[in-house]
Order: C-alpha cells, then sequence, then structure tokens
C-alpha cells in the first residue's frame, strides 16, 4: 500500500511507466482544431449580442407601443364639454 | 511594430507574448478580447494538445475528446475576465475540464460509447508519429490499465502523470481537502499497480 513515507519512490517509477508509454512527451498543439476554436467562440459571441439586441429592441418598442396606447386612452376635459 | 519569426510581438507594450506567464497573457486578453484574438490564441496553443490528450485518456472516444476540448476553450473565451487569479490559470482551466469531462461521460454510460474508436486511433497515431513498436505495446498496455479503474482514479492519475498537475493544484480541482486528495491518489495507484501488473503477465503469455 503506498502512503506518504513510499509515495516519492513510487512516484518515480509510475513516471518510468507512464513516460515508456509516451505520456512525457509534450503534444504539439492542433492548428486546425485551434481554428475552429477561435471560430466557434467568435460566432457564439456574435449570435448571443444579436439576441441581446433584438430583445432590447424589441422591448424598448413594446415599452413606447404601451405607453402611446395608455396615453390615447386617457379621457381629456375637453371630451365633456358641453 | 515588429513581428520576429516565432513570436508575437504586442504592439502595446513591446512584450512578447509567448514568453509572459499564463496570468498576464489572461490580463492581455481580457483587454484584446473580442476585437483581437492574438493573445488568446496563444494561451489556447499552450495547453491544446495536453488537454486534447487529457480527455481522450479520460473519455476514450476521439470526437467525445475533441469536443469537450473544444468546450473548454471556448468557455475560457467567454468567461475569461472572471478570473480571479486566486488559484493558477492551470488549475482554474483543468476545473473546467474536469467539470465538462464528468458531464460528458455521464451522457457516455447513459449512450454506452465504445472504446474501440479511441484504441484504433492511438494504435494508428503512435505507429505512424514515433514508428516504436515498443512504445504503442506499452502505450496499450497503459491504457488497457486505466480502462480498468473506476473514472475517478483513471481521471486522478492522468490529472498528475499526464496534465503535471501538483497535488495541491489537483486537490484545487477536485474541490477536495489535500489529504483526500493524497489518499485518493495511493489508492488510485495501488490499484493501478495491481491491474497493469496482472495485465503485462496475460501480455507475455
Amino acid at each position: 500500500m503506498i502512503n506518504d513515507h513510499t509515495y516519492q519512490q513510487e512516484e518515480v517509477e509510475f513516471n518510468k511507466v507512464f513516460a515508456k508509454a509516451g505520456w512525457a512527451e509534450i503534444p504539439l498543439p492542433n492548428e486546425l482544431r485551434i481554428q475552429r476554436i477561435e471560430e466557434k467562440a467568435l460566432h457564439e459571441l456574435i449570435t448571443k449580442e444579436t439576441i441581446d439586441f433584438t430583445f432590447h429592441s424589441f422591448g424598448a418598442v413594446l415599452g413606447n407601443f404601451a405607453a402611446v396606447f395608455l396615453s390615447s386612452n386617457q379621457p381629456s376635459p375637453q371630451d365633456y364639454k358641453v | 511594430m515588429e513581428e520576429t519569426e516565432g513570436s508575437q510581438i504586442n504592439e502595446y507594450t513591446g512584450v512578447d507574448l509567448t514568453s509572459i506567464s499564463d496570468e498576464e497573457l489572461v490580463k492581455i486578453c481580457n483587454l484584446e478580447l473580442p476585437q483581437s484574438t492574438r493573445a488568446y490564441k496563444i494561451l489556447i496553443r499552450r495547453y491544446e494538445g495536453l488537454i486534447y490528450n487529457t480527455c481522450l485518456k479520460l473519455l476514450n472516444n476521439v470526437e467525445d475528446a475533441e469536443e469537450v476540448a473544444q468546450d473548454t476553450f471556448i468557455q475560457l473565451f467567454h468567461k475569461l475576465h472572471q478570473f480571479e487569479g486566486r488559484s493558477s490559470f492551470k488549475t482554474w482551466l483543468y476545473r473546467i475540464v474536469h467539470n465538462y469531462c464528468k458531464n460528458r461521460i455521464s451522457k457516455q454510460i447513459r449512450h454506452r460509447k465504445g472504446k474501440d474508436a479511441v484504441k484504433e486511433h492511438a494504435d494508428h497515431f503512435f505507429a505512424d508519429s514515433f514508428d516504436d513498436r515498443e512504445k504503442t505495446e506499452r502505450s496499450e498496455l497503459v491504457n488497457n490499465t486505466l480502462d480498468q479503474l473506476k473514472d475517478r482514479d483513471k481521471e486522478i492519475i492522468v490529472l498528475k502523470f499526464m496534465s503535471g498537475l501538483t497535488i495541491e493544484e489537483i486537490a484545487n480541482v477536485l474541490e477536495l481537502g489535500l489529504s483526500a486528495t493524497k489518499m485518493r491518489l495511493y489508492r488510485a495507484l495501488d490499484a493501478f499497480k495491481i491491474a497493469f501488473e496482472r495485465l503485462n503477465k496475460e501480455q507475455v503469455k
């Protein structure tokens, strides 16, 4: 059983095992995958900002319509003049 | 502004971005994104290969590994401004990887994805890239041994010996105490040893 006392020595042995399996080699970045990541990230950002802008604008338009509708229904004193 | 071969000179400070620390690069990303992705791409390049290999080891599926690695870096793009520097950038990044891998493993269990695809891929990759039969065989033995372990044991071994995290960093990623992390690692290595020796004997026969 590995414990605090034996771990350091065991770690050296495990590092050798994994090194033989190629784990110690630093993998090169894949430029095609990086390109796809960048494109997708920017696409998501544009989509999000477009949706935010659309809802914000839609909300503002709805608000203005509501204000116009409510103010046009208010009875004015002129209506009751005889 | 000058661009020397193999390096990028930051037009604002004249600093070579490829030589600065992760934390400093994050600061520059926060200044430049989304108008410029130059610093962001340098940050990705530092970790892309390692993160992809980590995901491949944990998920045993090439498609899943590519998707999870991609999702990790896209999450980074959107949430980089939230990095406060309380832990190292590497730890923060691996926490994202850990969470995405955990979700994907749950999905895999529901859909019962096979391991054959990554076995074929791994064999092909190592045979063509290294042309080293011994390394291919050893890699296969290690992969088969990892497959015998519980997911959490496999994960801690990959984080320690492939991703190169310290025990303290692993504790941070997994959100465990230091003692609990050590115990998990020691038990995982014990299990690995037993499975490795058994499979090695079977292979020799």
